[in-house]
């Protein structure tokens, strides 16, 4: 592997852990996954067994990995965020423009909308939705996934007008100057599928938010509806009350 | 959404862990994960026996415990659908009393006293412990129920440093409440708190506490108590049951 560069001022085992903590901010290792051993990293890197115990000594000072004793070396860092649950419809302008995450377009496509789908944004059967599901991350490591469903009624040639707005509050009031009033969140706590596996790169076993937001405009009309998977460890909800 | 349901219940003939418990513990899991939504139609408890080549008195014995603790619900027709958030949790009013929260369901509100103690703590993610000269803190936990099923724990911490009286608290006043005791030597009315809710998993003690399966996600809330005068007064960790849910509406 070309990591290690002989010219540089930086000894190995700084370059080695430079990079280790690079691939475990980007979550190519995520929290709790075991770490090559010594011995693997020796055969990987062509580092002596010195090198290889310095470089995890490094990591472990920086708070990004620990040790279980005979067990190996796991990754213990994960970034987290807080959120107030007022304005939890602004979680996508803070991934987009506070922590520079992209927005990556998994799935669009327009579905005749059902029972459960149909409740929620009060339309008949038989009438038809678009049916989005995107992701924000940075790298490799993506943190929200998203199944949005905005009646095709409303939103007329979404298909040409989707990828100008980053976020869906913005779509909603700027592209189509709809006067947004409230929103109706619900907060489940819910275990990892296979598709929050993959996309989410979260292990099973793992705890995950979910929640389910109506956007309301002020004729109090349901205009979209978005379920929102957020990792556990990642996301934390705020709110500060008065007792009555 | 579609399961296949026959692919998903892996019976083991060999196991010494009965039939219909496994049929349980698998569907509870599944039922209990984001795969599956609210109002969906489940494979109904013949077809599934025919399918795993069970007898159906053993999956009829799992359904009936999964409707029992509210997983399913029949129709008029009695075709099984999954319900997926039996009990909301309404953080806003019944969190702060939840013993009126718990009466608010129709339900007889009881609770255990599990610890009183005095501790000495070295490290908190929740308490600013070097804001505290005295590190000792009284811990209270506390298992609340409805009909005398387990509803929620919680778990208090009050800075000796600030209400020295609690050193004299004997064990008779286990029973009692500390807002009380707080008002009339302090003076201290409990205005405001600071939550900050985490999903997590149960895990071995809590989940024996409170009598629900490993490994179910349920939330965690963190708990800041607020005086009269904005000062912190408590520390408290708080667990809801799994199938929680909760609403919390926003106005622009």
């Amino acid at each position: 592997m070309q990591i290690l560069n002989k010219q540089s001022k930086n000894p190995y085992y700084l370059q080695l852990s430079q990079a280790f903590e690079k691939m475990i901010k980007t979550g190519y290792f995520s929290h709790g996954e075991k770490l090559p051993t010594l011995t693997e990293m020796r055969e990987i890197f062509n580092v002596s067994l010195k090198v290889a115990a310095q470089t995890y000594d490094d990591l472990n000072r920086k708070g990004m990995i620990f040790s279980k004793r005979g067990k190996g070396f796991f990754v213990s860092y994960h970034e987290s965020i807080s959120i107030d649950l007022n304005y939890f419809y602004q979680i996508e302008a803070e991934l987009v423009h506070e922590m520079n995450m992209e927005r990556h377009i998994l799935l669009f496509e327009k579905v005749e909308v059902d029972g459960y789908v149909a409740e929620q944004l009060e339309l008949g059967e038989g009438d038809y939705c678009y049916h989005i599901k995107q992701a924000f991350g940075k790298e490799l490591k993506n943190v929200l996934l998203e199944d949005i469903y905005l009646p095709i009624s409303h939103f007329p040639k979404l298909n040409k007008n989707y990828e100008k707005y980053p976020t869906l509050p913005s779509l909603i009031m700027s592209g189509y100057r709809y006067n947004l009033d409230s929103f109706s969140n619900k907060y489940f706590s819910s275990h990892v599928s296979i598709e929050h596996e993959i996309i989410l790169k979260l292990q099973m076993n793992e705890s995950l938010w979910r929640v389910e937001s109506v956007f309301y405009t002020k004729d109090h009309k349901p205009i979209a509806l978005v379920n929102h998977y957020l990792s556990g460890e990642y996301v934390t909800m705020e709110v500060m009350l008065d007792v009555d | 959404m579609s399961i296949e349901y026959k692919n998903e219940v892996m019976i083991d003939r060999r196991s010494k862990k009965p039939i219909h418990e496994q049929i349980y513990s698998q569907l509870e899991s599944l039922l209990s994960s984001a795969r599956v939504i609210n109002n969906e139609a489940i494979i109904k408890a013949d077809s599934l026996a025919k399918k795993l080549n069970i007898p159906l008195a053993e999956v009829q014995k799992a359904y009936d415990l999964l409707e029992k603790n509210k997983f399913i619900k029949y129709d008029e027709f009695s075709k099984p659908y999954v319900i997926k958030y039996a009990r909301i949790l309404d953080f806003f009013t019944k969190l702060i009393f939840i013993e009126d929260g718990i009466k608010s369901l129709g339900k007889e509100p009881s609770f255990d006293n599990m610890e009183l103690e005095i501790v000495e703590l070295e490290e908190s993610n929740l308490i600013p412990l070097n804001e505290y000269n005295d590190k000792r803190f009284l811990r209270q936990s506390r298992l609340f129920r409805a009909d005398g099923e387990p509803y929620f724990y919680l778990e208090e911490f009050y800075p000796i440093e600030r209400f020295p009286k609690m050193l004299e608290l004997k064990s008779d006043f286990k029973d009692k409440i500390y807002w009380a005791i707080l008002q009339k030597y302090y003076d201290i009315e409990f205005v405001r708190n600071k939550r900050k809710i985490n999903v997590h998993l149960f895990d071995g003690e809590l989940s024996k506490i409170m009598n629900v399966k490993k490994g179910l996600p349920g939330f965690k809330i963190d708990l800041v108590y607020y005086d009269q005068n904005n000062k912190v007064f408590c520390y408290a960790y708080a667990y809801s049951l799994p199938h929680f849910y909760f609403e919390y509406d926003v106005k622009l």
